[in-house]
């Protein structure tokens, strides 16, 4: 078990979150020097068990039972809403490889650069003509590449994003969300990825036109610093 | 009692693989109050605290292939994604939330949820007890680094300088209080 003491002492403190960079990777060479690991595995699933019964020490806080519905009415996980989820256990969902045509893309592409490069007022042409609508609306982003991503949103309120069969970020960068009302882009999120999949609150969407995807620096710049990958076009409310 | 609760739990993510709106609905009746009362304890703005209860439970939905029985429990995994991501707003939100945090009371409202009466029914109340008792065990310095850490979303060299207490021993501490609490809950997983 000695040789054990410091993956230990590292896990212990990565599943109360509160390892340090250096710590976090440490650990990960730790981990890697002890290959495929019954005694690490055994110390992740019982540290992780602590872990997550700490919650039980709190009060229970009231829910608003409408969340959900609301996830609910996003449609069950194996019919996807526009997003193409994969799904275990079922037969993967082909991608969609639909593409705008690369004159929309570039389009599309150049003047959202313009924009959230805050390169002087900028006349957007969507790829579709935004529409106003009351209830709740679904976008997919465009194009597929990196994976598919759809809003479930409320115009001018707020939403939920999420993705599936996205691939990884490069190197040291992450996804960022962002909305885009006139020549304002405004940070969204960084999501975390995992296993290709992740899913984001988007808390407001008042005045938004649309979304855009870009990849930046894991500090998650708060102003982009690269062109969008992706983008989706909201209905106003 | 955690074995059975544990076997319905996955029973019910095997079930939202298929789309089963009932499983759903069980898994949110009985995690979601736990949930929000982690994320609130995290980030203290109720509002965003929703929000990321509404995000953890989304991904269940949409994505339940992800769980992986293999390394823990229903719970466990739920509760990660929760944290994970209650700390990841909080140190987004650094700035902004010491400055709202003044403002939020601590305490939760006490009106009753409906969720809570399942929560009650399915035998969570004991676990609850025992994990106060073991966290209450605890000495408090070792209780406060791990509360520190895992509630306040603090790192351990943020916990020792805001303690003023070497780094050295804030981790001893942390592990020490880890082992006493594992040692202590190690009886629920059997």
């Amino acid at each position: 078990m000695n040789d054990h003491a410091l993956i230990e002492e590292l896990i212990a403190a990565r599943v109360l979150g509160g390892l340090d960079e250096a710590d976090a990777r440490t650990l990960e060479r730790e981990m890697a020097g002890h290959g495929d690991c019954a005694d690490c595995r055994r110390l992740e699933l019982a540290y992780g068990e602590v872990a997550g019964r700490l919650p039980l020490s709190l009060d229970p806080a009231p829910v608003d039972p409408a969340i959900a519905d609301r996830i609910l009415a996003s449609g069950p996980a194996s019919e996807p809403s526009g997003g193409g989820l994969a799904i275990a256990g079922a037969e993967p969902t082909p991608r969609r490889r639909r593409r705008p045509g690369w004159a929309v893309l570039v389009a599309v592409a150049a003047a959202a650069a313009l924009i959230l490069a805050g390169i002087g007022v900028v006349s957007v042409r969507r790829p579709t003509t935004a529409t106003v609508a009351s209830g709740p609306q679904v976008a997919t982003f465009s194009p597929s590449t990196n994976g598919d991503m759809t809003l479930l949103y409320t115009p001018g309120g707020s939403g939920v994003v999420w993705g599936s069969g996205m691939t990884a970020p490069t190197s040291g960068k992450v996804y960022a969300l962002w909305t885009l009302t006139g020549t304002t882009a405004t940070l969204a999120g960084c999501p975390q990825v995992v296993d290709g999949a992740f899913v984001a609150s988007v808390a407001d969407l008042q005045g938004a036109t649309q979304m855009a995807v870009t990849q930046e620096p894991e500090s998650c710049p708060s102003q982009p610093t690269s062109s969008p990958i992706m983008t989706t076009t909201l209905a106003t409310s | 009692m955690a074995d059975v609760s544990e076997a319905h739990d996955r029973e019910l993510v095997q079930r939202l693989r298929q789309g089963d709106e009932d499983a759903f609905r069980g898994l949110f009746g009985r995690y979601a109050p736990t949930a929000k009362a982690l994320a609130l304890r995290v980030v203290k703005q109720p509002n965003l605290a929703e929000e990321i209860v509404q995000e953890a439970f989304l991904a269940l939905w949409r994505t339940p292939e992800t769980y992986d029985p293999g390394r823990g429990s229903v719970r466990s995994w739920l509760m990660g994604m929760v944290h994970h991501r209650a700390v990841d707003a909080v140190r987004r939100e650094e700035a902004h939330r010491r400055r709202a945090e003044a403002s939020i009371p601590t305490a939760v409202s006490e009106e009753v949820d409906p969720a809570e009466e399942v929560v009650e029914a399915l035998g969570i109340p004991q676990e609850r007890r025992l994990v106060r008792a073991a966290l209450q065990e605890l000495p408090d310095e070792q209780r406060s680094v791990i509360e520190m850490m895992y509630f306040d979303g603090l790192s351990q060299s943020q916990v020792a300088d805001k303690t003023g207490t070497p780094l050295g021993t804030v981790k001893s501490r942390t592990l020490l209080g880890m082992r006493r609490l594992r040692a202590a809950l190690e009886g629920l997983d059997r």
